[in-house]
């Protein structure tokens, strides 16, 4: 009797271990991120932001999109960076280049920038990057100050009044 | 396309099954010569099956669509190229790919039973200079795939 009971129990742990797992891989996950990279958006340390997994999967994502995404240089390492072009787009490679050069990003790849441009290893120094790394898109940011995390991107006629 | 060492059949019809390793994926330590499974760089629907033929630090002489003449492999990049490489979509045409883009090992071939066993091995294209390792000067090479 009594080990029936046990055994209830520990089956129902790993049951309910399993679809935490799930979910985390699948709907949604929460993060800690530090770095410099994001700085007005995100602080250097001990920022909690959450990320879905949805978008990236059912290719929701577009420009101005905040999204986690798989370092290219350090496959155990995830980078959070915001998406500047989809496929097609023709980008600046380097604003802050005095000689500019403008390439179109490639089929199957996104260029993304972190919002501290002045420090932050992003697109600019490793390319484009493909759009399988993204793991996922975030929406919120959860500690400190809980907000919604939108898409940051600007019209240019709304920008220039 | 890793033809002939698996789908010799040209007609479709018959298709291998095969055995993958995925958490030698997890640790994300792959040798030259290993058959992988990867997320199309091109297209993220995808999933391509291609060989390691270089690593991290290794140099490679690619084949025509790429433009370079000698090719350094950067920091957690690594060149795939299918087996037989005059007609496969491979780094050739976009250049090393990130090792995260790899979501298992293909360690045995199941189905048909004739040739079930491991995956055939294929030994170091001459093409290929195995480098001394990754070294700092990686941060400089940077990934630039190259689209026709």
């Amino acid at each position: 009797m009594n080990f029936q009971r046990l055994a209830r129990f520990t089956t129902n742990i790993i049951k309910g271990a399993a679809c935490i797992h799930l979910f985390k891989e699948h709907v949604c996950t929460v993060t800690m991120c530090m770095g410099p990279s994001m700085l007005p958006t995100f602080n250097i340390i001990n920022d909690i932001v959450a990320y879905e997994r949805i978008s990236p999967r059912l290719m929701n994502l577009d420009t101005g999109d905040v999204v986690v995404c798989i370092s290219p240089r350090n496959p155990r390492r995830a980078v959070m960076k915001r998406i500047i072009g989809m496929p097609g787009d023709i980008i600046c490679t380097d604003p802050t280049a005095i000689e500019r050069t403008y390439i179109t990003v490639p089929r199957g790849h996104v260029w993304l920038q972190g919002d501290n441009i002045s420090n932050s290893t992003d697109s600019r120094e490793y390319g484009p990057v493909p759009y399988a790394l993204i793991r996922g898109k975030v929406f919120a940011r959860l500690w400190p100050g809980a907000t919604w995390i939108r898409n940051g991107r600007v019209p240019i006629e709304e920008h220039s009044r | 396309m890793l033809q002939p060492t698996l789908n010799p059949d040209n007609n479709q019809l018959n298709r291998d099954l095969v055995l993958l390793n995925r958490l030698a994926a997890l640790r994300h330590q792959y040798q030259r010569g290993d058959v992988v499974t990867l997320w199309s760089p091109t297209d993220p629907t995808r999933t391509i099956i291609k060989r390691i033929v270089a690593v991290e630090g290794d140099y490679v002489y690619p084949l025509k669509p790429h433009p370079k003449e000698i090719v350094r492999i950067p920091k957690g990049h690594c060149w795939i190229e299918g087996d037989e490489n005059f007609h496969s979509k491979d780094s050739n045409i976009y250049g090393p790919v990130p090792l995260g883009l790899i979501t298992a090992k293909v360690t045995h071939i199941v189905w048909p039973l004739s040739r079930l066993g491991r995956v055939p091995h294929r030994g170091r294209p001459e093409r290929v200079k195995y480098g001394a390792g990754p070294s700092d000067e990686d941060e400089d090479d940077s990934y630039k795939p190259n689209f026709a």
